[in-house]
């Protein structure tokens, strides 16, 4: 019996010898995608979730890129085109935080050269939409946006 | 003589010299203009079709043109808000909306601090959301009748009455002889009024007051319907509404 074991123990170990160096290529060609994920903020609709909720409602989303969150005082952020129109989406740890924002983002507006703006917020993500230049006259993609993004779980 | 590269190389240069000056000039210029709070959907200027979508709370650069057709809401989350109180296929609105006959309470879920607020149009209109589940409102041949008490007057709401459509504009097919029992007329449109109510006057948006008219609630509180009181106050400028 135990010259089964030892026999069976032998076998495990000339198997890992072997596989090692295969296993081990593999776990660092995973190490970079894994890397790329983001980890977002739990409870909360996150950045790709919007993202995702907005291709469904058939806008153009190819413009947006994960974006540095400290500058919105965020812990994740995307930012970038939709549409034609500047759009930020941000999650957060923090209520206050997320007021802050919003609040700041809104009085910002009147400094800077926006011909329609808006802020909503989904749980604690926060969708912040500038539209210059009146890519969107009638909203008719920013409605679009909102009605996708206030049903994002 | 000058070369025809050395010329193309000036233009350009003006050109670009240009183009810089009013990419500096213009924020400058329009961030002079504070942005203005919306809550949901409004025409938009000159209200001769063009009409925003966005049922959201949101800002634009531009002051609303018509002030009959607005309530502003005081009190919200980042200061006062303009919301539009017409009927939204007045004045371009091409989605789905919903039937309604005469004066009515106003859902709101956009900005709860506004309070009770009541729809002063008087005649059939519009709207894009079907009022809250209340025994109050009826539903009858697809269009919403409300059968509570008579809304407060307020005068100046009911210029609204006044507004014109554009020309493609239908109202819901509805009038005074389809109304559930219990139904009390409220405005201009109601027995005793000099003024005809708004579906005899297809492609208008509702009855225009006459001088004698009673305002919305007028049965109500009487004395908000006198009008002298109106020629008083004065009226609005009437904005870009065709």
């Amino acid at each position: 019996m135990s010259c089964t074991l030892a026999a069976g123990d032998w076998s495990l170990a000339r198997w890992w010898r072997r596989s090692a160096p295969l296993l081990a290529a593999i776990a660092l060609a995973l190490v970079p995608s894994a890397g790329c994920r983001r980890s977002h903020v739990a409870g909360t609709p996150s950045t790709d979730g919007v993202l995702e909720a907005f291709r469904n409602a058939g806008l153009d989303v190819a413009g947006v890129a994960n974006a540095e969150p400290d500058a919105w005082g965020a812990d994740v952020c995307s930012s970038g085109k939709v549409s034609g129109v500047e759009v930020v989406i941000c999650e957060f740890t923090s209520d206050e935080q997320l007021g802050k924002t919003r609040a700041d983002t809104v009085r910002d507006w009147n400094s800077f050269n926006i011909d329609t703006g808006l802020v909503l917020h989904n749980q604690r993500t926060l969708l912040i939409v500038a539209d210059r230049g009146r890519q969107d006259p009638q909203g008719r993609a920013i409605g679009k946006m909102v009605t996708a993004f206030k049903r994002v779980q | 003589m000058r070369s025809p590269l050395s010329t193309l190389r000036l233009v350009v240069a003006v050109a670009v010299c240009a183009s810089a000056g009013f990419g500096v000039a213009m924020p400058a210029a329009r961030a002079a203009a504070p942005m203005v709070k919306y809550i949901g959907m409004h025409p938009l200027s000159p209200h001769q079709g063009e009409y925003c979508y966005i049922d959201a709370i949101h800002y634009h650069r531009f002051l609303p043109v018509d002030l009959r057709v607005y309530v502003s809401v005081k009190d919200g989350a980042e200061g006062p808000g303009q919301l539009y109180v017409g009927d939204p296929a007045w004045l371009g609105y091409d989605g789905p909306q919903v039937g309604y006959y005469g004066p009515h309470p106003l859902d709101v879920p956009l900005a709860p601090e506004a309070g009770r607020l009541f729809c002063y149009i008087s005649g059939a209109h519009h709207h894009v959301t079907a009022p809250p589940p209340s025994t109050s409102m009826v539903l009858k041949d697809g269009v919403y009748w409300y059968l509570g008490p008579p809304p407060p007057a307020d005068v100046q709401r009911s210029w609204i009455n006044e507004v014109r459509a554009i020309k493609a504009y239908v109202p819901p097919k509805a009038d005074l002889s389809a109304a559930p029992p219990g139904y009390r007329p409220f405005g201009p449109g109601a027995p005793g009024s000099s003024a005809p109510p708004a579906s005899a006057t297809p492609g208008a948006t509702a009855a225009v007051p006459s001088s004698g008219a009673k305002v919305a609630g007028g049965a109500a509180a009487p004395a908000a319907a006198a009008p002298g009181k109106v020629k008083a106050v004065g009226k609005p400028a009437a904005g870009g509404t065709p």
